[in-house]
């Protein structure tokens, strides 16, 4: 595991505790028991102190001299296919993973939270034409053309679906 | 049997009218488009329909609707497959297997092989909504809270099979999901937990966070990684789409499995679709030879858990039916539908009004076989379109998941919650914590909570209630005999990865434990 990596996990699991530590310091407040049974604070009051407790067993782990010994990084069963294993029955319909380049993440991150914020003052779907927009030609690297073609192809799409056909107030 | 036959041959009768055919075919395709769209389930296309079906006579208003019900369950699957972006939470566990297949450039077969497994499932629980649907909800009514909470409880043992390798991480998940789960309004004393925004008081809105943490969360890991999608050019070979009958061979049997669990959770109320298809694809792991392919586009965990989840809307038709009780969002929204046509959701529904039930029922049967069809014929259309645009897929997944949080509940607060979920599932996938305890412990510790709380106020403190009946112990021991075999099953293979790296045995196939070459570079 790079720095980067570790630096990223201390970071979310730092994010974690600060959540779970809302909700432990919350669910002081509230009835433990309630009548002839547990009451609202019993599972947000043993959750929180779960995830503190797990949450510092793996940032020590991490932390710790034992690193070396950790668990091997095996592909996770969730939606994070690996899709390295085994040849691919088409070689063209492989992707091609590169360097990391956390900038992009944070700069998308920002233009989508810009957007929902223009969003709030106007009109959904204008913001959101301006936001893929300006991520197809710079985030992506596409180019002016083809940001402002498929982006009003885009639109055009989700506007008649959403607005025009579902009646969802996007514009 | 027979009865059932001719009332079914009665609802053909009524149905089979150029009207209605059209009628139920543009109900399927309505409902595949309104599944595929990030946000909006068959909560949402029946409830789009509803002001159209009011106008209809009793028989077509119901299959109108009926028909959107299964066409969102075929919907679903599309943008699971083809963009990992789930259009409802059943289809989060297609995603799992459909989304690996699509980038070995195999999704025109994902969605091929998700389609037949749909109408398998589909017909499997038409049938038993066919001849079975007054035993098996007669039966239903016996679970209380102490089973509903152990069968939550059993879904939740299925973390064992979804934590990948490192079990603490996934243990962290369950927990951090359940946290997330109590925010809102408590069901049983009516307090308000952590809810300092008043759009926090109904809590947070599920589908919210699959939109995040799968759809914006791929984004993010695809920009950061430059990912970049090569699937072809456009093309419209056949073999690219139609599965093969190897392909058909391995779907077969977890096809069959996953139709019977989709049937049995589909029927019972609170239930519903997503517990289905966690549970089913839990069963497939279990029962596979190559569990660790699991995650990697294995065809037994994509057509299963369709065939679940298709399995499941006749099913969870049936209490609706014989007891007037909604298992489900689609279904509850189905019960205003039947008391807006002055029907009597209940035991009497099937007496009193049999012809229109059964019409409806028929009504079901061919919208799943116009569904396949649809489906199959559209695979090239999708897929094509989807390598049209690789190019700037990543935009396009934004606008349909920003617009799809905002449909929710039509404010912007939504579109921020998908973005939070966005990055903590980008970081999730980004330091190997997996994402599938967290959204099982999200769907099921609500309920799981409210079952445990009734119980215990039900043995009035006494936590004995839990295995003094004969289904509780059941489902108790199966429990423990599933988490036993898992972890037997783990501690077996890590054996035997031990002796492969010391050379003892020989290697079989060195393609499932390769690792992530991102992973290898750093």
């Amino acid at each position: 595991m790079t720095p980067r990596n570790r630096t990223s996990e201390l970071l979310f699991l730092g994010g974690l505790a600060l959540f779970a530590g809302i909700t432990l310091v919350g669910s002081f407040g509230m009835p433990f028991t309630s009548g002839l049974t547990f009451g609202p604070g019993f599972l947000p009051l043993i959750m929180s102190v779960a995830v503190l407790a797990i949450g510092a067993l793996i940032a020590l782990r991490r932390t710790g001299a034992g690193q070396t010994a950790e668990t091997p990084a095996a592909a996770p069963a969730d939606t994070s296919p690996d899709p390295s294993t085994g040849p691919s029955p088409d070689p063209s319909a492989d992707t091609t993973p590169a360097t990391g380049d956390i900038r992009t993440v944070i700069l998308c991150v920002v233009l989508i939270a810009v957007t929902i914020v223009a969003a709030s003052y106007g009109s959904l779907l204008l913001a959101l034409g301006v936001c893929i927009a300006l991520i197809t030609a710079f985030l992506l690297k596409r180019g002016w053309i083809v940001a402002l073609v498929s982006t009003a192809i885009t639109i055009a799409a989700v506007y008649a679906i959403f607005d025009l056909w579902l009646q969802i107030p996007i514009s | 049997m027979l009865d059932a036959l001719n009332q079914l041959a009665g609802g053909f009768g009524t149905i089979l009218t150029p009207y209605n055919v059209m009628l139920i075919f543009l109900a399927g395709m309505i409902g595949t488009v309104v599944g595929a769209l990030p946000g909006l389930g068959p909560s949402a296309g029946i409830a789009l329909m509803l002001p159209l079906a009011a106008g209809m006579d009793h028989a077509s208003g119901l299959s109108l609707l009926t028909g959107v019900y299964m066409g969102t369950m075929y919907g679903g699957r599309i943008t699971s497959i083809l963009i990992n972006t789930p259009g409802d939470a059943p289809a989060i566990i297609t995603a799992l297997e459909g989304y690996p297949m699509m980038q070995r450039g195999r999704g025109g077969i994902a969605l091929g092989i998700s389609a037949f497994s749909s109408f398998i499932g589909g017909m499997f629980g038409l049938t038993v909504l066919i001849f079975f649907a007054p035993v098996v909800a007669r039966n239903a009514i016996f679970l209380g809270p102490p089973e509903y909470f152990l069968l939550m409880l059993l879904g939740l043992s299925t973390i064992v099979l979804l934590a990948g390798e490192d079990m603490l991480k996934a243990l962290l998940m369950v927990c951090f999901g359940v946290l997330v789960s109590t925010i809102g309004a408590d069901y049983i004393s009516g307090y308000v937990r952590f809810a300092p925004l008043p759009e926090l008081i109904e809590g947070i809105d599920f589908v919210a966070i699959i939109i995040g943490l799968y759809g914006l969360g791929e984004v993010f890991h695809n920009l950061e990684h430059r990912v970049v999608l090569k699937l072809g050019k456009p093309s419209l070979r056949v073999a690219d789409y139609v599965p093969s009958g190897g392909d058909l061979r391995e779907a077969g049997a977890p096809t069959v499995r996953g139709s019977l669990m989709g049937t049995v959770i589909g029927i019972l109320p609170g239930a519903g679709a997503t517990i289905a298809t966690f549970l089913s694809y839990a069963l497939e792991k279990r029962l596979s030879k190559t569990p660790e392919n699991y995650g990697k586009g294995e065809i037994a965990g994509l057509a299963a858990p369709e065939a679940s989840n298709n399995a499941s809307v006749p099913g969870s038709l049936i209490p609706l039916i014989t007891l007037g009780i909604p298992g489900s969002g689609g279904t509850a929204i189905m019960l205003g539908a039947l008391i807006m046509f002055g029907l009597q959701p209940g035991p009497l529904l099937m007496i009193k009004s049999g012809d229109v039930v059964w019409a409806m029922i028929a009504g079901l049967v061919l919208a799943n076989v116009f569904l396949l069809l649809s489906n199959i014929l559209l695979i090239p259309l999708f897929v094509n379109l989807l390598r049209g645009i690789q190019g700037v897929l990543a935009s396009v997944v934004i606008a349909l998941c920003v617009v799809g949080a905002f449909s929710l509940a039509y404010s912007t607060f939504n579109i921020w919650v998908a973005l939070i979920f966005g990055v903590i599932g980008y970081l999730m996938r980004k330091n190997d914590y997996p994402t599938g305890p967290f959204i099982l412990a999200v769907v099921l510790a609500p309920l799981a909570e409210n079952y445990f709380r009734q119980s215990v106020m039900l043995g009035q403190g006494r936590m004995a209630i839990f295995w003094e009946r004969p289904i509780s112990v059941t489902i108790i021991g199966a429990m423990i005999a599933a988490i036993a075999l898992t972890l037997g099953l783990r501690l077996l293979m890590r054996r035997r990865r031990a002796a492969l790296q010391t050379g003892a045995v020989p290697s079989p196939r060195p393609t499932p434990e390769t690792k992530n070459p991102t992973e290898e570079a750093e």
